[in-house]
């Protein structure tokens, strides 16, 4: 007896050590999504922030606004108001202000030395400033720091550099602002003691930097205002402007919206002269920022929620199995007078303990598994990243008690139904084996066929699908869904489709069968589908392999393939030339010479081609051309490549699978006529041009080159055939881009040699660029380097999520499967020793109870990974096409196509075939373990 | 008369909380051939694990068993597996059929097992018949009550024509008509096809039929009778 219940209790072992693993993860991926989303939207806003710094060169973590005091306009309440509302307005739209200036000045006058210094006669166009908080941020080249206070009707000032040069000042010269007059009547008188530039090189306090300062002279802030501020009655005109700054790092992704209102509110309100409020550099960043952020919170709960659901269904099952043991004991209480709602509390308390320590361990998982998800590289894949920074706050609280409290409901709610039942009833259905609802109503079947369904839908609405993406939705949760439930559905399906494949395979070899296969192909067939629960989630753990790593891989091909069209070459920029401007600029003054052009002196491009590193270099002329007799009345968006084919054909990178032909054979049929050229498909299709047309085209300054069309291209290294707008009604516009390919030498004899693109194709590193471009001081106007970009995709934050959520919800469906396996083999396994004991008894060998269970193993695991992967591979072809569509860009421009690297497929096998190892370890261990005289006593008890 | 199984002072002990728990102790007994011999005893007195000994289901901790006069219990598992395939049948007490197999399959399952040379259907339906069973071949376990399941593991401990069965506690879940009917076909097969029959059993009512009786106590023989010779 003692031993009965201690084998009862290893039973309830398995399922309480199951039912933990599945909270467990339930309760983490629910903590993880709200930390992950803010931990990676965080660093995407600091990204953007970055990025913006980069191209505008703008420090965005300042709010302007700016009034404007006018003599006899009585508008000093204006002023007054905007000065209060600087101290308040960064708090009112939530940021946390650091600092405040202010800077504020005079109108612009004439301004005249009274030094009759004889150099300087002309009079100047300044005006007195004060920006507080000066003395800090700047370095004195020369004199001193103004004083506070009026010397002899002087006021002391400083200038910078700029101003110092422009207004031809020397030190202590003395200026008089004739316009600007004081109460008594007389011209203010400024003297410059000081000249100053910035103490820093990047200060955020100089929005403008000193040398943008070029008329202002700057007095001391305390001075201004005592001298030209009257809020009482002003006597100057006056303009004050006041800079709030704030740590942008600091901005939440979840208050980006409300900044975004409120700054939208401010920036309405005050738009008048004497009150405003710029629309700040931040916005730009926000509003792009929240558009994408909308896209990656969808994306990452999207793909979520398959996993959420099979963690409940795995607890469901669990729960139901456990109940299915203990219903003997919950029977014996009932007829022992517990009440069924005694037996719920039992329950529920059983489950409130399991969901609690559960969520222990929970929440420190949740926030490894986000790190995790940060660092995943492609699917089941992972590199050292900087880590995210995981916070736990309200919203993980939140979404942890969701889970707990579904979790509760999932594992109480099998235990209503059975709550009344009693011995009596117990016994009676005890050998009743009724078939689930599910399966009665062919629910997995509806469920199959409405997937389907979705998958021919979807289809049809394919041109709509793309048209959504690219105006900047999120993925379609009913596309997502879609997947999963036909995912699911044939694998329950299948389920109905594997007896039948035993029974076909036992019926043919029925007669010849050993012993062993006989007993397990019966095992199979009569033991009423007990093996399902395992055979699904080894099947979804295996489709969700497959088409995760296919999705995984797609997309981020796709983004690869992409970029290296559009890049061209591996790296691609445009060198600075010296040219003959200045010296234009110059003669213009004396002599308009109509036979001095704009000329270039052409760098040596060979340079590049004998850096080590570099394979081989191409010259690649871009220019916006016109073509002469154009019927449309639209101006066409046309662009010439000059290229030198041999050269281009050994650096261009193209994937040959997208022209019909070979590029070389493009290049040589180019190549094969000085006045060739090659042009886009929709020169033919919808200019009607032909082979042997001739065309001509134009350049800006009207020189006209004649050419023959050789041929058309659809595809070409670099070439964009639609470029897409939005719109100011939000909709998506396309405007046809077209594309004549030429000889470079041919354009450059009639245009003479103008600066063009440097392609470089590398050896795989392009670091010898950099240090080239350190070592000799190259500068470029543009600069591309694929390899960097490349790693740029990889950290994209909703690559980098769905990389993460699909690897997780891989492995996830891995744990569920081999404690699904684990627990229905040890199970049956125990739930059947008796019957290995009559084996034994009969003189079946140990080895022969092996060869049978690994019989059923083949039969029922086996044909499960094999359904799997059928399921798997069916999945990727008909949904990949339209998943991988939400995760292209207004800037794709190859095909989209479904990948799958055998790399992958091996990976995926290795790591299920290890687990499944493993379970087999153990299960050999625990048959081994079963003596044959104490498997028979077992019917004794 | 022939012994077709002697022991020779086995002992059996199992690991228990407090040290060894001795199930047997010294136990000299001999099994005549073509006979049926019964082995009584109250609950625990160690006749079930004799039994298992004596069917080379266990091992005993010391002493020998000799069947046909070679010893068993230094045999290879290997060997001990083909003797128990070929020259063994065992019944249970009970849960004895396979679950998952008609009542044709478990016979027909054990003919597979010992690899059975000749028209396994027609032994089937031989050994079916030999226990009065023919028109519920194609019933699950499940479907048959007990005696009925009882008759199935007779019929497939005969099957595969062994030279002596083993039956634990064979009638112990029957009602004593039904167990009566059962040992009825025991003592048949020991006259009809020359099968040595071993069974334990507690019941008193069902040693008329038996040739020889071993009694234990506390894993000791405490009384011997040979009814059969009288």
């Amino acid at each position: 007896m003692i031993r009965f219940m201690l084998q009862k209790l290893l039973y309830k072992k398995w399922m309480v050590i199951s039912l933990l693993i599945g909270n467990i993860l339930l309760i983490a991926i629910a903590c993880s999504n709200p930390m992950y989303k803010n931990a990676s939207l965080q660093r995407t806003l600091r990204k953007s922030f970055g990025d913006y710094i980069e191209k505008e060169g703008v420090y965005p973590g300042v709010f302007t606004i700016e009034s404007a005091m006018t003599k006899d306009q009585s508008n000093e309440a204006d002023y007054i108001k905007m000065s209060e509302l600087s101290e308040t307005v960064l708090s009112d739209i939530g940021l946390v202000q650091t600092d405040r200036v202010k800077m504020i000045s005079t109108m612009k006058s004439n301004a005249a030395s009274i030094m009759g210094r004889e150099d300087n006669t002309k009079s100047h166009t300044m005006r007195i400033a004060a920006m507080t908080g000066m003395d800090e941020h700047i370095k004195l080249l020369a004199g001193h720091m103004y004083d506070n206070s009026v010397k002899d009707g002087v006021i002391e000032a400083i200038v910078s550099q700029k101003a110092f040069v422009e207004a031809n000042l020397i030190l202590n010269e003395v200026i008089q602002f004739n316009d600007e007059k004081g109460p008594d009547g007389k011209p203010v008188v400024v003297k410059i003691v000081g000249v100053f530039t910035n103490s820093k090189t990047e200060d955020s306090y100089w929005v403008h930097s000193p040398s943008e300062y070029s008329t202002e002279c700057f007095v001391s802030p305390e001075l201004f205002e005592k001298q030209f501020i009257n809020t009482e009655k002003q006597l100057y005109n006056v303009e004050a402007l006041w800079y709030m700054f704030f740590d942008y790092e600091k901005i939440e992704p979840s208050a980006a919206s409300r900044i975004v209102r409120n700054t939208e509110k401010y920036v309405n309100e005050y738009n008048t002269k004497t009150m405003r409020c710029d629309e700040p550099a931040y916005m730009s960043v926000l509003k792009e920022f929240i558009l994408s952020q909308n896209k990656i919170v969808a994306t990452l709960l999207i793909l979520q929620v398959p996993v959420l659901v099979l963690l409940c269904a795995f607890i469901f099952m669990i729960s139901r199995q456990m109940l299915d043991l203990e219903q003997n004991e919950m029977a014996l209480l009932k007829s022992r007078g517990s009440s069924k709602s005694q037996i719920i509390t039992i329950y529920f308390l059983q489950s409130v303990v399991i969901t609690f320590v559960s969520a222990v361990i929970a929440l420190p998982l949740g926030a490894f598994l986000c790190k995790v998800l940060g660092s995943a590289n492609g699917f089941l894949e992972f590199v050292h990243r900087g880590s995210l920074k995981v916070r736990i706050d309200g919203q993980v609280v939140l979404y942890g008690l969701a889970a707990i409290i579904i979790s509760i409901a999932v594992m109480v709610l099998p235990v209503l139904k059975d709550a009344n039942i009693t011995i009596v009833n117990y016994k009676q259905q005890k050998n009743k084996v009724k078939k689930p609802l599910w399966r009665r109503v062919y629910l997995d079947v509806i469920l199959f066929a409405v997937s389907v369904y979705g998958i021919y839908s979807f289809n049809d609405r394919k041109e709509n699908l793309i048209f959504r993406v690219l105006s900047g939705d999120s993925i379609d949760p009913m596309l997502f869904l879609c997947a999963s439930l036909f995912i699911i559905s044939a694998g329950i399906v299948a389920l109905r489709i594997q007896p039948v494949i035993v029974k076909i395979v036992y019926l043919i070899s029925k007669r010849f069968l050993k012993p062993a296969p006989f007993a397990s192909f019966l095992q199979i067939l009569r033991s009423r589908g007990k093996q399902r629960f395992m055979m699904v989630f080894l099947i979804l753990t295996v489709a969700l392999g497959i088409y995760n790593t296919t999705v995984a891989r797609t997309i981020l091909s796709n983004a690869e393939k992409n970029l290296e069209y559009k890049n061209g070459a591996d790296i691609v920029f445009k060198e600075v030339w010296k040219d003959n401007s200045a010296f234009l600029v110059s003669t213009a003054t004396y002599e308009a010479d109509e036979n001095l052009e704009l000329t270039y002196t052409e760098p040596d491009y060979s340079r590049f081609g004998n850096l080590p590193g570099a394979e081989s270099v191409a010259r690649v002329l871009k220019e916006e051309v016109t073509i002469s007799g154009n019927k449309e009345t639209e101006p066409l968006n046309i662009s010439l490549m000059g290229i030198s084919t041999k050269e281009f054909g050994e650096t261009a990178n193209f994937d040959t699978s997208l022209l019909p032909e070979h590029i070389n054979t493009y290049l040589n049929v180019l190549g094969s006529n000085m006045d060739a050229v090659l042009l886009s498909m929709n020169f033919h299709t919808i200019l009607e041009y032909d082979i042997g047309d001739k065309i001509e085209y134009v350049n800006d300054d009207g020189d006209a080159i004649s050419a023959t069309v050789y041929g058309f291209v659809d595809y070409w290294p670099s070439y964009m055939q639609t470029d897409y707008s939005i719109t100011d009604e939000g909709a998506l516009a396309t405007n046809e881009q077209y594309l004549i390919i030429a000889n470079l030498s041919k354009v450059q004899e009639i245009w003479g040699v103008t600066p063009y693109q440097i392609w470089i194709k590398t050896n795989g590193s392009s670091q010898f660029i950099y240090d080239y471009a350190e070592e000799t001081g190259l500068m470029f106007t543009e600069f591309d380097d694929l390899s960097a970009d490349m790693v740029d995709i990889r950290n994209n934050t909703l690559f980098q999520g769905t990389n993460g959520i699909l690897t997780m919800s891989f492995i996830v469906v891995l744990i569920l499967c081999c404690a699904g396996f684990l627990i229905y083999w040890i199970l049956s396994i125990r739930q059947r020793e008796l019957l290995f004991g009559v084996f034994r008894a009969m003189g079946m060998k140990k080895s022969e109870i092996i060869m049978m269970l690994v019989n059923e193993q083949i039969f029922s695991s086996g044909l499960s990974i094999v359904i799997g992967a059928v399921i798997g591979v069916l999945a990727s072809k008909f949904f990949v096409p339209l998943v991988q569509i939400f995760y292209s860009t207004t800037e794709q421009a190859v095909p989209l196509v479904v990948v799958n690297k055998n790399v992958d497929m091996v990976r995926l096998f290795g790591v299920i075939g290890f687990v499944i190892l493993i379970c087999m370890i153990i299960l050999a261990f625990i048959i081994t373990k079963i003596r044959i005289s104490q498997a028979l006593k077992l019917g004794e008890d | 008369m022939a012994a077709i199984i002697e022991t020779h002072d086995i002992v059996q002990s199992f690991p228990v909380s407090d040290g060894e728990f001795y199930a047997l102790k010294n136990i000299n007994i001999s099994i005549p051939e073509k006979k049926m011999t019964i082995l009584r005893g109250r609950s625990g007195s160690g006749k079930t694990t004799l039994m298992n000994l004596l069917g080379a289901l266990d091992r005993p901790k010391s002493g020998s068993i000799t069947f046909h006069g070679e010893d068993i219990t230094v045999m290879s598992e290997k060997k001990r597996e083909e003797i128990r395939k070929t020259k063994i049948g065992f019944v249970f007490q009970s849960v004895a059929l396979i679950p998952i197999m008609t009542a044709y399959e478990n016979v027909e399952f054990a003919l597979r097992l010992s690899g059975y040379r000749g028209n396994r259907k027609q032994r089937v339906m031989e050994c079916l018949k030999m226990v009065g069973l023919l028109k519920r071949a194609n019933h699950m376990p499940e479907e048959l009550s007990g005696g009925e399941q009882q008759r199935v593991a007779i019929a497939r401990a005969i099957a595969h024509k062994p030279e002596i069965i083993f039956a634990d506690e064979p009638t112990a879940e029957l009602d004593s008509n039904t167990g009566l009917q059962v040992v009825k076909i025991f003592k048949e097969l020991t006259l009809n096809e020359g099968i040595t029959i071993v069974m334990t059993t507690h019941d008193t009512g069902l040693m008329g039929a038996s040739d020889c009786i071993y009694e234990l106590e506390d894993g000791e023989v405490v009384e011997t009778a040979e009814t059969g010779e009288e």
